[in-house]
C-alpha cells in the first residue's frame, strides 16, 4: 500500500473519523484507523464496535491499492502538527507504515486489515432524504437534554421520530425534556422512532456542515446509517422504549411570562455565581409584571436581581436548576422568551412567543 | 437550623411496568398463564378460577390477561370486586358483549345474595354469548363460602388453578426482571437487600420500586446499597 495526499486532504476526514475512536478499548485494533487506498481513493474507518464512520479523501495521483491499520490518534497528531499544504506520503513497510512529509519521517505501528471490525450491511426499513440543516437544527436544540450515563439506557440518547410529514427529536434527563421537529415531505408510512445513542448522535451532528445539501438517512430495527458527502456513518440503536412526551408536556399552565431572552439569561448567568454549586438552584418570584431571581448557597451568599417581564396570572414563587433555564434560553430563538406555569411543584413550558418549532419542559426544584 | 432540603423533582418519564404476561415470574404457575393467555386471545376455556393468598399474583394474571387482550384488538374489562361492592351489582349488565371478563377478589361477595345471584346470571350469559370470563379469589370455590350452590358448581365448571407463590430466589428475581422492565438495573446483592429490608407482601415489595425509581430519576443515581437505604430510610 501506498499512497500521496495533501496534509488539509487527509486531516478533515482524519478528524472526524478519529472522533468515533475511543481513549481506552477493549481491543487493541479498535484504537487503530483503517486505511484503504483503492486508485486515487482513501478511504478511513474508525469505530468502537457501536459507532462507525467511514470517510473518504482524494490522493493526488493513483497510489498502490492495499489496507492496513495505524494508530488514529498518534496519526491525526502528526497530520495536525504538520505545515500547511504539506504533501504526505505514506506506504507500508512489512509490519509498519512509513510516513514521510518533507523532512519529517514517522515509522507507525500497523495491525492488519482484516482483523479489524465493521458493522454489517444495514438492512434498511426505511430510507429517506433530508437536508443536513434539517436534522442538523433538531439535533443543536435538544441534544443538550440527553441524559449521560444514567442507568436507564432509553435516557442517554436521542429519539428520532419520522413521519411523512416531519422529523422530530426528543432528548430527556428525566428533570427536563427537549423536543424539536421541522416539517418535511418524505414518501414513508407510518411513525418511525428510533433511539440514537447520546456519541453517535454528537458525532452524527459534526457531519451536518453543509445546510442546504442533502443526507440520506436509513434505518433499521438495530441500527441508523447516515451517508452525507464523502462520509458513511453507522451507529446501533439503543434497544428499548422511550418514554410517552407526549405525557411528559403539561396542559394545566394557567400563568405566563414573557421575558427579553438575553436580558434574563444574563440575569441568570449573574445570579447563578451564587447559587449552590451542586444544585444550582435558584428561586424565581413572580408578582405583577416583575421577575426577582434569587440563588443562595451554603455558605450563606446571596444574589439577587429583579427584570421587568410580562405576567398574567396570580403571583408565583418556584425555584429551578439555573442550569436548567440557561440550557433553554441559549437555544431558543427570538427576542423574546415564553414560559407557562402552573404551581411551584408542576413543570414549566419555555418556548418560543409565537411557538417556534421547539418546545422545553423543566421540572422545578423544592428548595 | 434545620437541614434546607434540596430536591430536583423528576418528570415523569419512567417507563410503565403494567402487570403483562412478560412480567409475572412463576414457574410454577405456567400452566394457569398458559390457559389464561389463550383465554386473553378469545381461545380456550370459557372460564377460568385462579386462587390463592394475597401476593400470589392472582390480581396480575387477571390484569395481564385484559392488557393482553387489548393489545390483540379485544375488548375486555377487569373489575375488583373489593372496590365495588358497595355498588350496584347493575354493573355487571351487559358485560357478556365483551370476549373478555376478568373479576377479582370474588371473594368479597361470597354470602351476599345480590352479588352471587348477578354473578351467576353473568356466568350464564357470558357462556351463552361465547366470552370468556375469568375470575380470582383468596380460596378455591367449594370453601370460598358461596351460598348459592348453583354458583358454587359454575365456578368449578371450567379450569380451577391454585396459584403457588414463590419462594425467596423467586421473589429476589421477579424484583430484578420487574426493575429490568423500568429500564433500572437491580444487582443480585441490591435485590436481595430490598428484598430483605422491603416489605413482605409481594405487591408492596414491587411499589418500592416505583418509589426508588422516582428517587433515582431525581437524584440521577445509580440504585446502589447506600442509594437505596438512604431513600427507603432502612
Amino acid at each position: 500500500m501506498k499512497f500521496t495526499i495533501t496534509r488539509e486532504a487527509l486531516l478533515k476526514p482524519l478528524q472526524l473519523v478519529a472522533g468515533v475512536v475511543e481513549r481506552r478499548q477493549t481491543m487493541p485494533i479498535l484504537a487503530n484507523v483503517l486505511l484503504v487506498v483503492e486508485g486515487d481513493q482513501l478511504s478511513l474507518t474508525g469505530t468502537d464496535h457501536e459507532v462507525e464512520m467511514i470517510g473518504r479523501a482524494p490522493l493526488l495521483e493513483a497510489g498502490i491499492d492495499g489496507e492496513i491499520t495505524v494508530p488514529a490518534k498518534k496519526l491525526m497528531d502528526i497530520c495536525k502538527s504538520l505545515p500547511d499544504q504539506a504533501t504526505i506520503e505514506m506506504h507500508q513497510d512489512e509490519h509498519r507504515v512509513l510516513l514521510q512529509a518533507g523532512r519529517s519521517k514517522f515509522m507507525l505501528s500497523t495491525l492488519p486489515a482484516n482483523e479489524f471490525p465493521n458493522i454489517d450491511d444495514v438492512e434498511g426499513q426505511v430510507t429517506l432524504s433530508l437536508q443536513q440543516g434539517q436534522l442538523r437544527r433538531v439535533i443543536d436544540r435538544t441534544a443538550f437534554a440527553m441524559a449521560q450515563q444514567d442507568v436507564r439506557y432509553y435516557l442517554n440518547g436521542l429519539l428520532l421520530e419520522v413521519k411523512s410529514d416531519e422529523l422530530r427529536t426528543v432528548a430527556t434527563d428525566g428533570h427536563r425534556l427537549a423536543t424539536c421537529g421541522v416539517e418535511v415531505n418524505l414518501d414513508i408510512e407510518g411513525k418511525n422512532q428510533v433511539i440514537v445513542p447520546r456519541k453517535a448522535v454528537l458525532e452524527l451532528a459534526k457531519l451536518m456542515t453543509d445546510p442546504e445539501e442533502s443526507l440520506t438517512l436509513v434505518l433499521s430495527a438495530t441500527h441508523i446509517r447516515a451517508q452525507v458527502g464523502d462520509y458513511t456513518f453507522t451507529s446501533k440503536l439503543v434497544d428499548g422504549k422511550f418514554p410517552d412526551y407526549e405525557r411528559v408536556i403539561p396542559r394545566n399552565g394557567n400563568k405566563t411570562l414573557i421575558a427579553d431572552r438575553q436580558a434574563l439569561r444574563q440575569v441568570f448567568a449573574r445570579t447563578a455565581i451564587l447559587s449552590n454549586e451542586k444544585y444550582r438552584g435558584v428561586r424565581l418570584l413572580i408578582q405583577d409584571d416583575v421577575l426577582q431571581v434569587v440563588a443562595n448557597n451554603p455558605e450563606q451568599e446571596q444574589a439577587e436581581e429583579s427584570i421587568g417581564v410580562d405576567f398574567q396570572g396570580e403571583q408565583l414563587e418556584i425555584g429551578f436548576n439555573v442550569g436548567y433555564l440557561q440550557d433553554v434560553l441559549s437555544v431558543l430563538d427570538g427576542d423574546d422568551m415564553k414560559m407557562t406555569l402552573a404551581d411551584a411543584n408542576s413543570s414549566a413550558v419555555m418556548e418560543e412567543v409565537e411557538g417556534g418549532d421547539a418546545l422545553y419542559v423543566v421540572m422545578p426544584m423544592r428548595l | 437550623m434545620a437541614q434546607q432540603v434540596i430536591e430536583q423533582l423528576p418528570l415523569s418519564v419512567q417507563l410503565r411496568d403494567d402487570a403483562t404476561f412478560q412480567n409475572y415470574y412463576a414457574e410454577d404457575n405456567a400452566e394457569a398463564v398458559a390457559q389464561l393467555e389463550r383465554a386473553s386471545s378469545g381461545d380456550g376455556e370459557q372460564s377460568i378460577f385462579i386462587w390463592g393468598p394475597a401476593g400470589v399474583g392472582c390480581s396480575h394474571l387477571l390484569q395481564a390477561a385484559c392488557h393482553q387482550a387489548e393489545s390483540a384488538g379485544l375488548n375486555s374489562v377487569y373489575l375488583p370486586l373489593e372496590e365495588l361492592i358497595d355498588y350496584s351489582p347493575a354493573i355487571f349488565e351487559s358485560l357478556e358483549h365483551l370476549p373478555l371478563v376478568s373479576l377479582d377478589n370474588i371473594q368479597v361477595i361470597a354470602g351476599n345474595s345480590h352479588w352471587e345471584e348477578a354473578l351467576f346470571h353473568l356466568f350464564n350469559r357470558v357462556r351463552d354469548a361465547g366470552g370468556r370470563l375469568i375470575l380470582g379469589a383468596e380460596k378455591p370455590p367449594e370453601t370460598l363460602g358461596i351460598s348459592l350452590p348453583d354458583l358454587r358448581s359454575r365456578l368449578q365448571w371450567g379450569l380451577v388453578y391454585p396459584l403457588r407463590p414463590l419462594d425467596e430466589q423467586g421473589k429476589v428475581f421477579a424484583l430484578q426482571r420487574r426493575a429490568k422492565n423500568r429500564g433500572l438495573e437491580l444487582s443480585d446483592d441490591v435485590a436481595r437487600y430490598v428484598f430483605n429490608h422491603g416489605p413482605e407482601d409481594v405487591h408492596e415489595l414491587f411499589k418500592v420500586l416505583g418509589t426508588l425509581d422516582s428517587a433515582s430519576l431525581s437524584a440521577q443515581r445509580k440504585l446502589t446499597r447506600p442509594f437505596v437505604k438512604s431513600v427507603m430510610g432502612w
